[in-house]
């Protein structure tokens, strides 16, 4: 039994495996994409919307105010990236009570991948907004001593969203897989429906704590900005 | 299980291919769609709240207005009932001064004419009474009367300067006549003719006349002198006087400075 789709190697190109992992990953990315760019191509800017652009635009909204609510600015530099990852992951788990989809959110690589691109996002948008030098001048704060201290937190936190959103992602398809054998009839299907919620819930915590983490690093170079003002 | 890091690079780029899909795709157009139409919404706000304001103002333009309609029909009515007041105060003067006018006038007029009704009938009972008097004095008159007024008229004649008697006496030298309305007496004639002779030293010889209608007294007449003492001078004085004391008013009567 395969626990990740990283297993099913479909096209062995020597060091580049195709893997199952990256075709249901193109086939989401092409069903998000297809289905924004028709959503999208006829907008309407007057009072009549259409059920699906009204859909987006809750979605977007959405987005906004929450990242607006927990980060305390301006949502529009963020807002790209933090529903991006929401809805990758948010389609990734809902696609997979699709029979014979298995989302690439159940593979560690995926995730991994997702918490490397939060770990570099953090910096990303720290040096844009306030510059290299201010952006480094955090892990010295309190004091230099806590500098191996802030860097390992750095990476714990990277770890710590790849290995939540995999095991939550990974386990609910186990736990399917088992109650499968055990009792086929009726607990697979609630199950699934217990997936639906757990995995929307995911999405949403996934892209919070990439919204906290980038908010955190923005505001305290923000409050370093703020104090070391003063002293010139 | 262990990382595959074909597949994570792969996952990192199939990332940001699909994080550049959505933003070209999805979050740029849906939010220029929002900011167009919130754009929209907020010209429409702002046209409604300029509406609204332009609408505060001409109310508040139109509430001015009736306020100072108001306040000047107020004014108006209020000039109106000062103006009406004092043309009432200059009409009511003006009645008050013609009524006072009129009323003396009116009184000026009455106290005039009963001033002439006074004064004619002072000047009627005056003629009334003179006349009585010379009645009375025509009826009492008698001889005896006349013989009387001798001495009177003698000592009349001693009275008069030196000037008047030689006069008199010049006159007389060419006639006298004695006149008495009765005959008197021949011991008054010679009293008479000595007085007379005695005054105006001439040896004269008077002519008694009667005349029943002559006034009662005696009358000394020469052709060209005449010298009386009978009752109706007197009454004839006392006409003067009455007519003087009578006299009409615009005339300088004592009784107009009453």
């Amino acid at each position: 039994m395969n626990i990740s789709p990283d297993q099913t190697i479909l096209l062995d190109l020597g060091v580049a495996k195709i893997n199952a992992t990256l075709v249901f990953t193109w086939l989401t990315i092409a069903l998000l994409a297809g289905l924004a760019r028709s959503i999208t191509r006829k907008l309407s800017t007057t009072g009549e919307l259409s059920p699906w652009q009204n859909l987006l635009e809750v979605l977007v909204e959405g987005v906004q105010s929450q990242i607006r609510n927990i980060a305390r600015q301006d949502p529009g530099p963020f807002l790209p990236f933090v529903a991006t990852l929401f809805l990758f992951v948010a389609a990734c788990n809902l696609l997979a009570v699709v029979p014979g989809y298995e989302p690439p959110t159940g593979s560690l690589s995926t995730t991994t991948a997702l918490a490397l691109c939060v770990f570099w996002a953090v910096p990303f948008y720290g040096i844009r907004q306030h510059g290299l030098r201010r952006f480094l001048h955090l892990y010295l704060e309190p004091t230099p001593l806590m500098l191996p201290l802030n860097i390992i937190g750095e990476l714990a936190r990277t770890l710590a969203l790849a290995v939540r959103l995999y095991g939550n992602v990974m386990s609910g398809g186990l736990v399917v897989a088992i109650l499968l054998l055990v009792a086929p009839l009726v607990f697979p299907a609630l199950m699934h429906a217990l997936e639906l919620l757990t995995g929307l819930i995911q999405a949403y915590i996934f892209a919070v704590l990439a919204t906290v983490f980038i908010a955190a690093a923005t505001a305290a170079q923000e409050q370093t900005a703020n104090h070391s003002q003063p002293r010139k | 299980m262990k990382l595959d890091w074909f597949t994570i690079a792969a996952q990192i780029g199939n990332f940001l291919l699909l994080l550049w899909l959505l933003k070209r795709f999805l979050y740029r157009p849906i939010l220029a769609a929002m900011s167009v139409r919130q754009q929209r919404i907020a010209t429409a706000l702002t046209e409604a709240q300029a509406k609204a304001a332009a609408a505060e103002a001409l109310q508040q333009d139109y509430l001015a207005r009736q306020r100072e309609l108001a306040a000047h029909r107020e004014t108006e009515l209020a000039q109106a009932q000062e103006e009406t007041a004092v043309q009432r105060q200059i009409w009511l003067t003006q009645a008050r001064a013609e009524v006072d006018e009129a009323r003396k006038r009116w009184r000026a007029e009455l106290e005039r004419e009963q001033r002439n009704n006074r004064q004619t009938l002072q000047r009627e009972a005056g003629q009334r009474l003179l006349a009585l008097a010379r009645r009375a004095l025509r009826d009492l008159g008698n001889a005896e009367l006349e013989a009387q007024m001798v001495p009177v008229l003698l000592a009349r004649l001693q009275a008069l300067d030196g000037e008047t008697r030689r006069t008199l006496a010049e006159a007389a030298r060419d006639g006298c006549a004695i006149l008495t309305a009765f005959p008197l007496a021949a011991s008054q004639q010679q009293t008479l003719i000595a007085g007379l002779r005695q005054a105006l030293a001439t040896d004269m010889i008077p002519d008694f006349r009667t005349d029943p209608t002559a006034p009662l007294g005696i009358t000394l007449e020469t052709p060209s002198q005449r010298l009386a003492w009978t009752l109706d001078s007197y009454l004839d004085g006392f006409a003067a006087e009455l007519q003087t004391l009578t006299r009409p008013a615009g005339s300088s009567d004592p009784s107009d400075h009453e």
